[in-house]
């Protein structure tokens, strides 16, 4: 049977969600529990597919060909023969890793949909369906043109996802999200076009692109061809100053739409970095490795300091998002930095570290949107000023929020802290004391998630929350898989870290090259 | 040509059936008639054979090649969605005329196929007429309608006067080469391209037969035309030009400016000249269309924008002649845009017959109202957006790569710049159609309206996702244009 799912697993994965959502469009939009039995099914096949993937994956082969390198469970037929495109899908530790969080998170997040959203719960199933397609594919493309399709199947979804079910201010926060990444994609399109026609290699390949155009020298026009992607992909990330939408995506996106918003979407940026624009680039990424140093680490504290100001809950954990995301933006930069000046070693350090943060904040994020939906869905709002002495109302739900909290925070022993650690670890032999600013931002992180603790879990009970409901059966459901993995990864992260050896064992020598 | 025996046929054999909605089968009979003796014709050259002599016709006028193979079957298919989409409608509105609107309208398909298929000025003339002043009767067709008046008295004045130019453009070149044949022409051209005063001669004529051009395809500074044209215009008429004389004027441009004027020193002007039009057509075109709240006049803009983008192609064929990479890229783009807006207009055709017109005011709640008109109309403006997977994100990135191959760069990024400034005005009709609600019931549907949304929207995803084999079709049919 493997032999099969090496083979076809990861298509068979990747478009499963997107067959059951055109089987739905049969399904009579009266017929609520046939349609939610139905999106699940969609969700579980990735989810199983995807475990079973792994329980082989220390056995699979290797790719040996041009287009396949180094890539596990690979396919590639051609597609597009007249300018070079293929379907070649394959992941790596990088890929896997965003594959198994994405096929976890759709479940979860379907489940969290159910009895939460319940206007128009056809049209919402179908589009969520596709939003999984288009993500798993983002992560198994390794043919740019193939790439760029799933990259903006995203974005049509969620458009909608947040234009049709979200808050007061869906419309404008969902345009604006639509912009802010269309731009970003075409602008990246652009640059990958001319890397095409420069390298001269026919071929759409990215491993075959990657090869070709790290041996580009650097002048005007490959500075561009960086920054181009490098923007397109900041744009999702987010990183500063690029992240003006996301705040208002996040607050304005229904629940589970912002789990998926933070646990998963956020990380295509990420992925597409040590995918395509590094890989691609490396003597670019190297020169101006200090300008993405920088903006990260403004990212890190401008946005743990632009959180603490907030008066909303959900845009305080929307900005620790962007902080977050930044020790990623600073750990690449370091190991790009560092690969160039012959510092191999450290160079693996900061990029096993800055894609550890990636991962752990998949897990914690999607979880403490839950939470502060949890609230949200008993007291109506999410003012901060409005909220307090939860612990002594809904003792569960206030627990699971100061776990959550705590992981955010960076609190060792659970996951949020290994990455930041192994991030700064491996950028300060890049970078020396500057280091020191972004531990400023987790000072500052650390002491905003304080100040909410005390204001809406301790005090007083409030009058107008008396007999609210805690936890129900679907929200444990929800809970307990992700913390377990935040506790499980925060004491033992070495699966991980295997993964993604070999993976940033390759990246670190191609940003060497 | 069996062609023109056949559209006589189905043309006469329209007087003798009494009820007229059979007609329109008939007539949809007739087209595929039409192109099943098309591909008879061109496979006696061996179509797909690249190096097969074509088959000429009437003393080397018309010419059956792949490449008017190729165009002479969207054209038909193009004739065959307008027919099925327009049967409601003009049994609404045009309840006497009947036999004229679809005779009309064939007719001009026949002169489109002659345009695309002849290598002689005075074929290409002849079937630009025909097409041109059928075209002016469509127009008008809305006898009490005064707008209706209006866009075919500014269709004509303004077409006649292009003609007139075209014309005139024509019959400088015979002068300066002494014929009329484009094969011919350019041997004169490589004979005596050393004379000066012949290479002046020519290029005036190539200006005049530009801007006479840039009216076809409602190119700026030609296109002020096209929006009254198009609101005026019966809906499925408006869609038509939208689509069927664009792509037939496509076809001549390619293969007059390629074959007749493909040599050095011409090509590297005519290539200035199409690449300033096209850069004016997508900015005018997009930014103008933003401002509009009649569909119909945001589509006219929008494909004043098109055409520009079409134009690209032609710059990138120009300065990369060999290649085939620009011709087989505008090839596969007017494909997919026909498919793309027949779809909208067959929906705005549908609006228009219910008695409901088309603003952005009409569109509200479409979802709701009818679901499927709704996603299609979305997906086309997606594929004219640009967005994968549709036929038009593909259509833009070969015509994007063959610009970007013939060192047209700043060109490339006018169209990338362009098609986001697109995304405003598309985005509007979105927004109406999927987030706002409307108290309107919902929108019945008629069965040729439906089987053209079909198409179209079956279309624009499969073509999008088969493109690899389009487009090694289309640039095969390219290298073979004589």
């Amino acid at each position: 049977m493997f032999d099969f799912l090496r083979d076809y697993g990861l298509t068979i994965l990747v478009f499963a969600p997107l067959v059951v959502a055109l089987l739905m469009l049969f399904v009579n939009k009266t017929q609520q529990k046939t349609l939610f039995w139905l999106a699940g099914l969609g969700t579980i096949i990735p989810l199983v597919l995807g475990l079973l993937l792994a329980s082989d994956w220390a056995a699979a082969p290797l790719g040996t060909a041009a287009h396949t390198a180094g890539m596990k469970f690979a396919l590639d037929i051609p597609w597009i023969k007249a300018i070079g495109v293929s379907y070649t899908v394959g992941v790596d530790g990088f890929g896997f890793t965003m594959i198994l969080l994405s096929v976890l998170l759709f479940p979860l997040a379907l489940l969290s949909s159910y009895g939460y959203i319940k206007d128009r719960i056809k049209d919402y199933l179908i589009l969520f369906l596709i939003l999984e397609t288009g993500t798993n594919g983002v992560f198994v493309a390794m043919d740019f043109m193939l790439f760029y399709v799933f990259w903006e199947i995203v974005l049509l979804p969620m458009y909608f996802l947040i234009g049709i079910w979200g808050g007061a201010r869906r419309e404008y926060a969902a345009i604006k999200f639509f912009l802010y990444t269309l731009i970003g994609s075409v602008i990246m399109l652009v640059g990958a076009i001319y890397l095409y026609i420069a390298t001269g290699t026919g071929d759409f390949n990215l491993l075959v692109l990657a090869k070709a155009a790290s041996g580009l020298p650097i002048n005007g026009l490959t500075t561009f061809a960086f920054f181009a992607l490098v923007v397109g992909f900041a744009v999702k990330v987010p990183m500063f100053p690029f992240h003006t939408w996301l705040p208002d995506a996040h607050v304005e996106a229904p629940t589970p739409i912002s789990m998926l918003l933070a646990g998963i979407l956020l990380k295509l940026g990420s992925y597409a970095m040590v995918r395509i624009s590094h890989p691609l680039l490396p003597q670019v990424a190297a020169k101006y490795a200090t300008v993405l140093f920088v903006f990260g680490v403004i990212g890190i504290v401008y946005a743990a300091a632009a959180a603490m100001a907030q008066k909303d809950f959900k845009k305080q954990v929307a900005y620790s998002s962007v902080n977050h995301m930044g020790f990623f933006v600073i750990a690449l930069a370091a190991a790009s930095y560092l690969a160039a000046n012959g510092q191999g070693e450290s160079a693996k350090v900061a990029l096993q570290g800055g894609y550890f943060v990636t991962i752990s904040h998949g897990l914690i994020s999607p979880l403490f949107f839950f939470a502060v939906g949890m609230f949200y869905e008993r007291t109506h709002t999410r003012d901060l000023g409005k909220l307090g002495g939860m612990f002594l109302t809904i003792p569960v739900i206030s627990f699971i929020t100061a776990f959550v909290a705590f992981a955010n925070l960076g609190l060792p022993g659970l996951a949020g802290f290994i990455g930041e650690f192994i991030a700064l670890t491996g950028t300060y032999p890049a970078y020396g004391m500057w280091v020191l600013i972004a531990g400023a931002g987790m000072v500052i992180t650390a002491a905003w998630h304080l100040i909410t603790m005390r204001n809406v879990l301790l005090g007083e009970a409030k009058k107008e929350y008396a007999g609210l409901s805690d936890i129900t059966l679907k929200e444990k459901i929800i809970f307990a898989p992700l913390a377990v993995l935040i506790v499980l990864f925060g004491v033992w992260p070495k699966p991980i870290l295997d993964m993604l050896q070999a993976s940033v064992a390759t990246l670190s020598g191609m940003l060497g090259r | 040509m069996t062609l023109v025996a056949t559209m006589l046929i189905v043309m006469i054999a329209d007087f003798y059936v009494s009820e007229k909605r059979y007609l329109v089968w008939f007539s949809v009979a007739g087209l595929a008639l039409a192109m099943i003796l098309t591909w008879f014709t061109a496979t006696d050259s061996n179509i797909f054979n690249p190096n097969g002599a074509p088959k000429e016709f009437f003393g080397d006028m018309v010419v059956a090649d792949g490449f008017s193979f190729f165009m002479k079957a969207v054209l038909l298919g193009i004739a065959a969605l307008v027919t099925l989409m327009s049967t409601d409608f003009v049994e609404k509105y045009l309840k006497g005329m009947f036999m004229e609107f679809f005779e009309v309208m064939f007719a001009a398909t026949l002169g489109m196929m002659l345009m695309v298929g002849s290598r002689d000025f005075l074929a290409i003339y002849v079937g630009l007429e025909l097409a041109s002043i059928s075209s002016y009767v469509l127009a008008g067709l809305l006898r009490k309608d005064a707008k209706s008046n209006e866009a075919a008295l500014k269709y004509f004045l303004n077409g006649a006067f292009a003609s007139a130019v075209l014309l005139f453009g024509f019959s400088l070149v015979y002068g300066a080469s002494g014929e009329t044949n484009l094969v011919h022409i350019v041997d004169a051209l490589r004979a005596g391209a050393t004379h000066p005063g012949m290479l002046s001669l020519m290029t005036v004529g190539m200006i005049f037969m530009a801007g006479g051009f840039a009216f076809k395809i409602s190119a700026v500074p030609m296109h002020l035309w096209a929006p009254d044209a198009y609101e005026g215009a019966p809906t499925p008429i408006a869609g038509f030009f939208s689509v069927g004389p664009k792509g037939a004027a496509f076809g001549a441009i390619l293969r007059i400016f390629m074959i007749g004027l493909g040599v050095s020193p011409l090509t590297g002007k005519w290539t200035i000249i199409w690449a300033v039009l096209a850069t004016a057509s997508m900015f005018v075109g997009n930014i103008t269309a933003l401002m509009q709240t009649s569909i119909k006049r945001m589509m006219a803009y929008s494909s004043i924008a098109q055409a520009g983008y079409l134009l690209v192609g032609v710059v990138a064929a120009g300065s990369n002649m060999t290649s085939g990479k620009g011709i087989g890229a505008v090839l596969f783009y007017v494909m997919g845009y026909a498919l793309t807006n027949l779809g909208i207009f067959a929906v705005l055709t549908h609006l228009d017959q219910e008695g409901e017109g088309t603003t952005l005011e009409n569109m509200k709640g479409l979802f709701h109202r009818n679901p499927f008109y709704a996603v299609t109309l979305f997906v086309c403006f997606l594929s004219l957006i640009g967005i994968p997977p549709t036929v038009g994100f593909f259509g833009k990135l070969f015509i994007f790569n063959a610009a970007v191959e013939a060192n047209y760069i700043w060109l490339a990024l006018v169209m990338a710049v362009n098609s986001v400034i697109s995304v405003g005005y598309y985005y509007g009709v979105i927004k109406a159609m999927f987030l706002e609600k409307s108290d309107k019931q919902a929108l019945s549907t008629s069965t040729g309206v439906m089987i053209t949304v079909a198409v179209s929207f079956i279309g624009v995803m499969l073509a999008g996702i088969l493109s690899g084999k389009v487009i090694e079709y289309t640039e095969m049919a390219a290298r073979m244009l004589r």
